[in-house]
Parts: structure tokens; C-alpha cells; sequence
């Protein structure tokens, strides 16, 4: 069978419309709202940016998933498969002179070309947050802080922030040999703790049995603060970078409960993120609806430095189509005000419209026609086009699009007809004041 | 609420054997019913899917199941995004290389198999070009057909194979149960899911002593090493 291509999106895209569109509208701009109180500033960067960009942030992985075309000049250009490389290349460049912290957030659509996993988008709008020039922990706790925030603001309250610390695991991890070391993150990153443990088993000897039990109990550590005291503990076998860094996740999470927020917050030592640029707190949130994660994101104090701005800087970003499906939809309603009239009514009903138009309410005008009397109305119509019924190049009766909530309003020969609220009746009447009706 | 997914089939019967031990026990006898969805025994915060084994990955990875019993065969393919947590040391097969006595591994060309992500692997670390006949059941038919050279596939005692005059030709692994779970669910979850991690993992290390390491090579190790 033929298949009818230019009726159907490519893999991995979807459409938006009507009432789904409106709840994902809502959803952006109650995340705004948060990201503006905390005092975020919006910004806007192409979607086309050159491969070269990416290859600061990315890696190879991640690259080669990128969608890539060529400009004129043969340049290798890049959908950007996410956002916090442009925003990067911006703070060095476009707001190199702008006082530090810089508090910025976006809403952008990222395009990444799928993988294995069949489910996963190949277009994807992040909607996000960057930190820049603030290494403090209470820089990571707002991150933390303000996440909650906005899935609070979307009414949900089943949810839970994880967060990991690449500094610390990086740090425990350097403690076994190079080989050892690469097998172990990619198991980490895999999440897988079968590979994981047998591996630090692998690398047992005598001389290094606490090492071992300390690198077999870490991956399994999740908690609040007594968790951490664990990764104090087990800090012990390591360097002073492992303890700097159980300082830093003490600091984060006194922090958390002075923003009020630790109990959607669980430290889990085993996160770690699949992404090269994290160094210090990383986290991910998850909703109890959905069985992959709604947010990300973490510290990444070297990225900023590929681009001639060495600045320490921390983000987080959530997926707008998958909170879509996490959030409750409220009842879609639409404020509009729908007019029909008919030809001989046009002059007043198109007055009318213009005038609540100008106050501020949104109205649909649509011209009916309902017998050939009707038709005659349309001066200089040609013949074929009066008529009534289907086949008509007008409807036959008055229109009222779908999930108005507002009123409807018909104006046939014999006069308006006014089914709404008494505000409508009244602004009307007002108008009729100021104008007499000629019908 | 905890939702186990379990596999029907092969395993169904190791994993029965198992659970209780550890507090959780299906309500109804598994293996004779129909039903889909079985309640625990004593906790109503506790239920089993009964999913075709090849399901389970994607019951848990999109967390319709929190957790799930599941082969390392079957894992490896899916390429799931979820969390593996334990080797259960129960189920173990061999994953082989099979076909006629004689067969020189360095010439085959085309491979049957249901396990196309093991065998690519196999010979693309030995940097030798095959084609991959993806085949659902009765692989073995395969080289007695002259579909295919030699055949990847799951061997627990060799009967099959020997009955159709096939021998292993090289082993690429060993495989046996994981216990996985939602990354989600990971982390809401995370008391349930301990508690039978834990649980777990004192019932098979007691069962097969200490770290009996060589036992289970994941597919991974065994296939590129």
C-alpha cells in the first residue's frame, strides 16, 4: 500500500493543538512564573548552531545523535540536541559583560535523532534553568529549591528530587585502578549494579577490603541526612576531594530544609549522570505517574572555561511533553465571546465585535447564511454563492466553536440574540446606547 | 503498592521458589492460572504481572511494574533504560555459539538468532562481517535448513541441540535472573524495593555461597571478552 507521507510526522515529533495545546501552554507558563519569581530572565537561541559548539559540551554519544546539516559555506550545523551548551557560548559572548550571578531560563525546543530506546522523542522542549558564576551550595540548593517550586505550582505533590554528587563518586572511584575506574562509571551511569558489584569484587584484595566494602555500600546509599553521614563514613578510605565533597552535600542539604523542601528530596550516592560535564551536585525528579524521570540536572563548573569564560554554573531542565503527561488537566475553558450574524447584520455585528475586541475579550465572528432571503444580504455575491445547506460556500446556522465557555451570540434579521453572562448583556447595551441599531 | 512483573515460562518456576523465602507470595497458584494479575498472599500493598518474559523490560522501564524478575538474555537485548539491581543466580543457562561439528567460527557468514544484540557483538569484537537472521523460535531448524551457518542462542541443557546434531561451538557468556527496577519507582519507592532487594540478595548468597563470581558472567563480559 502506498504509504501517504506528507500526511504524517516524521518519528518521534508530535502535534499540539486545541485543548492539549492550551494545557501545555498553561504548564510553560506557570514553570515561567516560578523561574521569574526566583528572578530568572527568559532568553532565546537559534535552534541551528554550528557542530562545533556541541563538541564543547557533548559527548561522543551524545553527538553522534545529533540531526547535522551543511550551510552554503559547507559548514556542519546542528539542531542543538539541548540547551545548556547555547546558553554557555551566550554567557561568554553576548552577556560577557553582565554582572555575575547570571540567572537565566528558557523554554526551547531540542532535537536529538532516537536511539535504541524506541520511546524516546526525537524532539523535546526543555524548559530550564542556569545558574551562572555562583559555585555556592546554596547556588545547587536553589536549583533543588526552585524544581520543587514549579512542580508544586503544577499541583503535583507525588514526586521526589534525587541527588547525587559526581564530585564525591569521581573522588571514591579514583581510589581503584584506571581500568577498573572507566568499568565501574559505566555501570554507574548504566545503573547497572550487577556489573558494578562484580566488578569492585574483581579488584578485591586483602589490603583492600575496606575500600571495597566501602565502594559495594556506596551505590545503595539513599537518604537524608543520614545517608550522608554514611558517605562521610565511607569518605574516610579516600582523599580530601571525597571529604570536600560530603562537606558540600552537608551544606546542600541544610540548605534544602531551610527552603522548606527535604522531604521531596532523597540523596542517592549511585547517581550519576550520563553526561561528561557534571562535577558537583547532580539531581533528577521523577512524579509518581510516570516511569521516567520529568526533570535533571546538576553543577558543571568546567563547561563554561571551553568557551573562554570560566565561571562555575548550575542548571536544570524539564521535559515539557512528559510533565504534559503528569499533570492534571484542568477543565479547558476558553474565554471567548462567539458571534454569528448574518449578511444583513454584518456592519453591526463586526462594530460590535471590534468594540469588546478593544476591551480585551477575545471574539470568533462567523457569518451565516440561512435561506436564500439570507443570501441576498451579500451585496455583490455572485449568484451561485447564495443558497443555503451544507453544500454552501457559508454555514447554514449560527457556529459556536467548541468549549466556549464564555457566551454565544446570534444576530439574525429579527435582532441580536444574546446567550451569555449579564457582563455581555450589559457592554450591548451600552453599545446600543452610543449607536442605534438600524435592525 | 509494589507491582512485580514475573516472567511466564522458563524461569516462572525458580522465581516461585524463591519470593516466598523472602515475604512476598502470590495468592493464587501461578503457574495453573489465567489470571494476568495475582495479589500477594498477605500484603494488599503487593501484586504480580504475569508478562511474557521479552515484556518485561518495557513493563518496568515504562513503570507499569515497579520492579521485575527477568533474564539477562532478554535485558541485554532490550537495551532498557531502568535499574539493574541483583544477579539472582537462579535460571542459569549458557548463551553459545551452535551449529554442525566442524563449523570454523572465523568463516560463518550468516547467523540465526532471537539474541541479535549478543551475536553482533560476538563477531564485531572478532571484527567479522555476518548477516543476522532474526529468528523467533525453533533456531536450531536453522543450519539444518541451510537458512544459516551457525546459530546464537540460550542452551540449559544441550539436548535440543545434540537431538538435531548441532554442537556448541564457542560460549559467549552465561546468563541467569536480574531483578530490575523503574527508575521512577527507584526512588519513590525506594523502602519496597530494598526490602525485597535486600531480601533477595540475602536469599541467593545464601543458596550459592559466597561470591560464586564465575557463575554468572553477564552476556557483556563474556562477549567481548
Amino acid at each position: 500500500m502506498m504509504m501517504k507521507r506528507f500526511l504524517e510526522r516524521p518519528r518521534g515529533t508530535r502535534d499540539f493543538a486545541l485543548s492539549e495545546m492550551q494545557h501545555r501552554a498553561a504548564i510553560e507558563r506557570a514553570l515561567q512564573k516560578e523561574f521569574g519569581q526566583w528572578g530568572y530572565q527568559p532568553i532565546e537561541t537559534p535552534m541551528l548552531e554550528y557542530a562545533a559548539t556541541f563538541a564543547k559540551g557533548l559527548h561522543e554519544g551524545e553527538e553522534e545523535r545529533m540531526y547535522r546539516l551543511f550551510d552554503a559555506a559547507g559548514q556542519t550545523l546542528a539542531l542543538r540536541p539541548e540547551m545548556t551548551t547555547p546558553v554557555a557560548r551566550l554567557a561568554a559572548t553576548v552577556l560577557s559583560e553582565e554582572p555575575l550571578p547570571l540567572r537565566l531560563c528558557y523554554s526551547a525546543k531540542t532535537y536529538r535523532e532516537q536511539g535504541p530506546l524506541a520511546h524516546e522523542a526525537a524532539e523535546v522542549t526543555q524548559v530550564g534553568v542556569e545558574l551562572l558564576g555562583d559555585d555556592s551550595a546554596d547556588a545547587d540548593a536553589e536549583m533543588i529549591a526552585m524544581m520543587v517550586g514549579g512542580l508544586a505550582r503544577l499541583g503535583l505533590s507525588e514526586f521526589r528530587i534525587a541527588l547525587g554528587h559526581v564530585g564525591y563518586v569521581s573522588a571514591m572511584l579514583d581510589q581503584v585502578g584506571r581500568k577498573a575506574r572507566e568499568l565501574l562509571v559505566g555501570a554507574l551511569m548504566e545503573r547497572d549494579l550487577v556489573t558494578y558489584e562484580r566488578t569492585v569484587r574483581g579488584i578485591s584484595s586483602e589490603s583492600e577490603s575496606d575500600l571495597c566494602s566501602a565502594l559495594l555500600e556506596l551505590p545503595h546509599i539513599r537518604g537524608g541526612r543520614e545517608a550522608l553521614q554514611r558517605a562521610r563514613v565511607l569518605s574516610q578510605s579516600g582523599d580530601n576531594a571525597a571529604r570536600m565533597a560530603c562537606d558540600d552535600m552537608f551544606d546542600v542539604w541544610q540548605a534544602l530544609c531551610e527552603h522548606g523542601v527535604e522531604r521531596y528530596v532523597q540523596f542517592d550516592l549511585g547517581l550519576y549522570p550520563n553526561h561528561d560535564y557534571y562535577t558537583g551536585v547532580v539531581m533528577e525528579g521523577y512524579v509518581d505517574r510516570l516511569g521516567q524521570r520529568i526533570c535533571y540536572g546538576g553543577r558543571y563548573d568546567h563547561l563554561l572555561a571551553k568557551f573562554g569564560r570560566p565561571l562555575p554554573a548550575t542548571g536544570c531542565v524539564l521535559h515539557l511533553e512528559r510533565l504534559q503527561d503528569a499533570v492534571e488537566v484542568s477543565a479547558p475553558t476558553r474565554d471567548l465571546i462567539a458571534l454569528s450574524y448574518e449578511p444583513a447584520c454584518r456592519a453591526d455585528a463586526l462594530g460590535f465585535a471590534r468594540e469588546l475586541r478593544s476591551r480585551g475579550y477575545q471574539v470568533a465572528t462567523t457569518l451565516y447564511l440561512a435561506d436564500e432571503d439570507s443570501a441576498k444580504g451579500l451585496k455583490g455575491a455572485p449568484e451561485e454563492l447564495g443558497g443555503s445547506g451544507t453544500q454552501g460556500r457559508y454555514p447554514a446556522a449560527p457556529v459556536a466553536p467548541r468549549g466556549v465557555s464564555r457566551s454565544a451570540m446570534i444576530w439574525d434579521r429579527s435582532g441580536p440574540t444574546l446567550q451569555g453572562d449579564a457582563l455581555l448583556a450589559e457592554m450591548f447595551a451600552q453599545f446600543q446606547d452610543r449607536r442605534p441599531m438600524p435592525c | 503498592m509494589l507491582t512485580v512483573a514475573l516472567c511466564k515460562g522458563r524461569m516462572l518456576q525458580s522465581t516461585l521458589a524463591l519470593l516466598p523465602t523472602v515475604g512476598f507470595t502470590p495468592a493464587e497458584d501461578v503457574i495453573d492460572s489465567r489470571k494476568l494479575i495475582i495479589e500477594d498472599a498477605a500484603r494488599p500493598d503487593v501484586r504480580y504481572l504475569l508478562v511474557k518474559p521479552v515484556d518485561v523490560p518495557a513493563f518496568v522501564e515504562h513503570g507499569a511494574a515497579d520492579v521485575g524478575l527477568v533474564g539477562k538474555d532478554i535485558l541485554y537485548e532490550a537495551e532498557a533504560d531502568l535499574h539493574e539491581l541483583l544477579d539472582l543466580r537462579s535460571g542459569v543457562c549458557r548463551m553459545v555459539i551452535a551449529g554442525f561439528a566442524g563449523t570454523n567460527l572465523r568463516t560463518v557468514r550468516r547467523v540465526a538468532t532471537k539474541y541479535p544484540r549478543v551475536a553482533r557483538e560476538f563477531f564485531g569484537v572478532r571484527s567479522q562481517q555476518i548477516e543476522i537472521i532474526d529468528i523467533s523460535g525453533s533456531v536450531e531448524l536453522a543450519p539444518l535448513v541451510g537458512l544459516s551457518d551457525c546459530i546464537v542462542d540460550l542452551v540449559e541443557t544441550g539436548r535440543t541441540l545434540s537431538e538435531n546434531g548441532l554442537v556448541i561451538l564457542a560460549e559467549a557468556g552465561t546468563i541467569s535472573t536480574r531483578l530490575v527496577a523503574n527508575r521512577r519507582s527507584y526512588q519513590l519507592k525506594a523502602a519496597a524495593i530494598d526490602e525485597l532487594s535486600d531480601g533477595l540478595r540475602r536469599a541467593t548468597e545464601a543458596d550459592s555461597g559466597a561470591h560464586d563470581d564465575t557463575a554468572t558472567g553477564t552476556v557483556r563480559q563474556g562477549a567481548v571478552s
